[in-house]
């Protein structure tokens, strides 16, 4: 299986600079990965008002365990909630802090 | 959010009968109930927008409460031969899948909340216990001392004699694999006490709580019974070991039978057969899987019609519901003057500060005679069904892979996530993580909301939006009406228009449809992946229906070995392309990817100017069709649908535009990739598009079908003034016009 090498940290700055429609395949392979997750403990985006603001949460252990809010944290923007749940997701799967210098980072 | 839930007794409706609606309330004291036109129910920026107009006021109400019980379980009515005055023994099969999910029920007669009755039961620590209580305080209870296992066949016997105190478990592999434990026998000598049972009902796979009010019923298992039976006496030891190794109630041990159901019997209902003497028949209730392989299933066969006996068995969940069996708030009678359409029930919140609101939406057909459109909408009232109460997102894990993005989930997910009481949908699996088969509506199903997901019924708003928009008169037909009326409610039509998935067709649906084309109907197909499951409706209940995943397509779990014939037909399952007829023969195109990340757009091909489609082009310039939509960003998208002649596709059809340009979150269906390869996607596949296909049909008909999902949600972009909306709007006003095609001569045949 693919696994996140030091280099991959440099697809980070091309996920904030490229649509998505363009992505290379090297992005792409990285983010595959990153979604690569089981349901139980998974920390997904949930909508608080459709179209308009969305939130991070935390999948239950199990069916039907509430979906909890991760933070206080509310995105008015659909990829403002995706960028921080991709780096959220990089620390934990590549073991590595996020570079700096990321276009809007933090 | 959904203080307000609701459901309806019937979908398809036609002027002068009558519509249920039940709703539930969850810190809703009164609500306002209106009947409303449904025209778009996309909220969604970028699409048509939310579009209703009020019909009738229904009135006030006050909101209450209505609750339901789910999960699966068999009830036989208590009857004295039942009663266990003397000594008595059960014998099952069973092939239990989630031992050591908290204690479950084999077959009781019993209330656990009063000790009261004898159950056997596999307890929390997977092993066999049988309950003896006398409801009066004495109680006693053995456990085997064999493991259950998960997945395996086992022959069960237990028994107690109240005279003696003596009992028993004994529990056997059917099929020895190398490592399963051998046959093991508990006995023991407990107190003598006689069960309280007189009064109570005997069950399988759940126990009486002993209390009318929810949840009536506790303690569900999960797995498969098999040859359930209750005899009266002690059993010898050679009795015990002839039901360990053949289950069946045969020499001496038929003198003290009581019953033994045979589950193999009446398999499209719910009726449970007793063979013994008192005929003690019981119910199935809340649609536990029939049709399931049997303890004596060896593989020989794949159709349970020709052994019904190796199919013995019914596949019980602690997740099946069939009928919240909810009383009846309100009724609406369709006036004679209705016009045919999308209709709802609208239950709106009265003095709340975030007022809760629902829609329980309805479909008026035509009368059955009388004047008719030329057009009719076909709303997929069974694709609806299917997708249901839909969990994939919150309960598959590889979602975000196929969807080529994160999770964002929405509201509804995230409540019926929680709310599982509310019933699963056939694209989901059961607790035990097995597939669900049956669907049923009596429940609130939000695939049925508006303001929803744009897919499926919501989805399909997106062509009676445009049909308003552009003035054209409709009717309604639906799958309901098809499957009941066959071609007779097809046939008072020029053009059938789908929605965006026309999926699931049933034998006689598909029947109809072959039938309305040979009659000189035309066809518009304005979706993917349609004509591809088959399905069966219930022989009597046609709120029910029943899928199997059977060999191949795309879908979210597999049917299991030899489970692949409905229940409720006898008929194969699956792919209509896996029963020989491809959608290709009849719609010229065929389901060859699907991808949720963007759609494309469609390129003009050089049969766009053969005299025979030209018109449908008029009115459009350049190259390039449906570089746009709501839906992905391009009309083909989604799930995609191509012409492939070795299909089907007939010889004459003109394929007039081709999508290009997919994503390589696009991937060749399964059952066009035999041995998988890294080049099936979007990007790399030189299958990967849709095409626009045009034919002419015999008696004057035809057929346009533009395989893709996604091309109704470009309808309504910029004003519906564009070239999708174009010409979708030509091939609609030719195929509404009385002139008949001619089937073309010489080499365009």
């Amino acid at each position: 299986m693919y696994r996140i090498a030091d280099d991959d940290a440099a697809l980070l700055a091309e996920y904030r600079r490229v649509p998505k429609k363009r992505h290379s395949l090297e992005l792409r392979r990285l983010l595959n990965r990153l979604r690569m997750e089981p349901m139980a403990g998974k920390i997904v985006i949930c909508v608080r008002e459709p179209y308009k603001s969305w939130y991070l949460a935390r999948m239950g252990e199990k069916r039907g365990d509430p979906v909890r809010p991760l933070d206080n944290r509310l995105f008015g923007k659909l990829a403002d909630a995706e960028w921080a749940l991709l780096k959220l997701r990089w620390e934990k799967h590549s073991g590595r802090s996020l570079p700096a210098g990321l276009e809007g980072d933090g | 959010m959904y203080g307000i839930l609701g459901y309806s007794d019937r979908w398809t409706v036609r002027p002068g009968e009558t519509v249920r609606f039940m709703a539930s309330c969850t810190g809703v004291r009164r609500y306002r109930a209106d009947i409303v036109r449904l025209v778009c129910g996309d909220d969604s920026p970028g699409g048509p927008g939310f579009k209703e107009r009020p019909v009738a006021t229904l009135g006030e109400l006050d909101g209450r409460h209505q609750p339901i019980e789910i999960g699966s379980y068999a009830r036989v009515p208590a009857h004295p031969a039942m009663d266990a005055g003397g000594a008595f023994a059960v014998s099952l099969t069973i092939f239990p899948t989630t031992p050591g999910a908290g204690e479950q029920c084999l077959m009781a007669r019993a209330r656990p909340d009063r000790r009261a009755g004898w159950g056997l039961f596999i307890d929390d620590n997977t092993r066999l216990r049988l309950r003896i209580g006398d409801g009066k305080g004495a109680f006693a209870t053995l456990a085997g001392d064999a493991v259950v296992p998960a997945r395996r066949w086992l022959r069960i016997v237990a028994g107690y004699d109240p005279g003696t105190g003596e009992a028993f478990i004994a529990q056997r592999p059917v099929h020895l694999f190398p490592l399963d434990a051998p046959a093991d026998v508990k006995r023991a000598r407990l107190e003598m006490l006689r069960p309280a049972d007189g009064d109570l009902d005997l069950t399988l796979a759940a126990v009486w709580s002993g209390s009318d009010a929810t949840p009536r019923m506790t303690r569900f298992y999960n797995g498969k019974i098999e040859a359930p039976a209750l005899l009266r006496g002690p059993l010898a030891a050679s009795d015990i070991d002839a039901l360990l190794a053949g289950g069946r109630i045969e020499g001496g041990l038929v003198r003290g039978l009581v019953a033994q159901w045979d589950l193999a019997q009446g398999m499209s209902g719910e009726r449970m057969v007793d063979t013994g003497p008192h005929g003690l028949d019981g119910m199935l209730v809340n649609l536990p899987t029939r049709a399931v392989t049997g303890a004596r299933w060896d593989g020989s066969i794949h159709d349970w019609t020709r052994d019904p006996g190796q199919y013995a068995a019914v596949h019980f969940h602690d997740d099946d519901l069939e009928d919240c069996g909810w009383e009846s708030d309100l009724s609406f009678t369709v006036p004679a003057d209705l016009r045919s359409g999308i209709y709802a029930a609208r239950l709106v919140e009265i003095d709340g500060t975030e007022p809760e609101e629902a829609r329980i939406p309805f479909f008026v057909a035509a009368p059955k005679r009388g004047k008719r459109a030329k057009i009719a909408f076909l709303a997929s009232t069974h694709t609806f069904m299917a997708y249901s109460n839909s969990h994939y997102r919150t309960d598959d894990p590889d979602m975000e892979m196929k969807s080529g993005n994160f999770l964002a989930l929405n509201p509804w997910e995230l409540y019926l996530n929680e709310h599982r009481e509310l019933g699963l949908s056939p694209y989901d699996t059961h607790s035990d993580g097995s597939g669900v088969c049956y669907s049923s509506r009596l429940r609130p199903l939000f695939s049925m909301h508006v303001k929803n997901r744009v897919w499926a019924f919501n989805g399909d708003t997106h062509v009676t939006d445009w049909l308003e928009a552009r003035g054209f008169d409709y009717d309604i037909v639906t799958d309901d009406t098809i499957h009941e009326d066959g071609l007779a409610s097809l046939a008072p039509y020029n053009v059938i228009v789908t929605g965006a998935h026309p999926e699931y067709w049933s034998t006689r649906m598909w029947d109809a449809a072959v039938a309305y084309q040979l009659q000189g109907g035309r066809l518009m197909y304005l979706g993917g992946n349609g004509f591809y499951w088959r399905h069966a409706v219930h022989p009597e209940k046609p709120h029910v229906i029943e899928i199997r995943r059977a060999e191949s397509g795309a879908r979210y779990w597999g049917t299991e070995p030899g489970e692949a014939y409905h229940s409720f037909t006898g008929e194969y399952g699956g792919l209509w392309r896996r029963i020989g007829r491809p959608p290709q023969g009849l719609v010229g195109v065929g389901t060859i990817a699907t991808g949720f990340d963007f759609g494309s757009y469609y390129r003009r091909m050089p049969d766009a100017a053969n005299p025979r489609a030209a018109w449908i082009f008029d009115g459009i310039e350049g190259e390039i069709v449906g570089d746009f939509g709501s839906k992905g960003g391009g009309a083909a998208g989604d799930e995609i649908d191509r012409a492939d002649a070795a299909l089907g596709t007939p010889a004459h059809a003109l394929v007039v535009a081709r999508s290009e340009g997919h994503s390589r979150y696009y991937n060749i269906v399964p059952e066009e990739t035999l041995f998988h390869h890294p080049t099936i996607n979007g990007e790399e596949s030189a299958d990967c598009y849709a095409d626009i296909v045009f034919y002419e049909c015999p008696n004057g008909g035809a057929v346009f079908s533009v395989g893709s999902i996604a091309w109704p949600a470009a309808l309504a972009h910029n004003g519906y003034d564009n070239n999708v909306s174009r010409m979708t709007g030509n091939v609609l006003k030719r195929f509404a016009d009385d002139v008949p095609f001619a089937m073309p001569a010489g080499r365009d045949r």
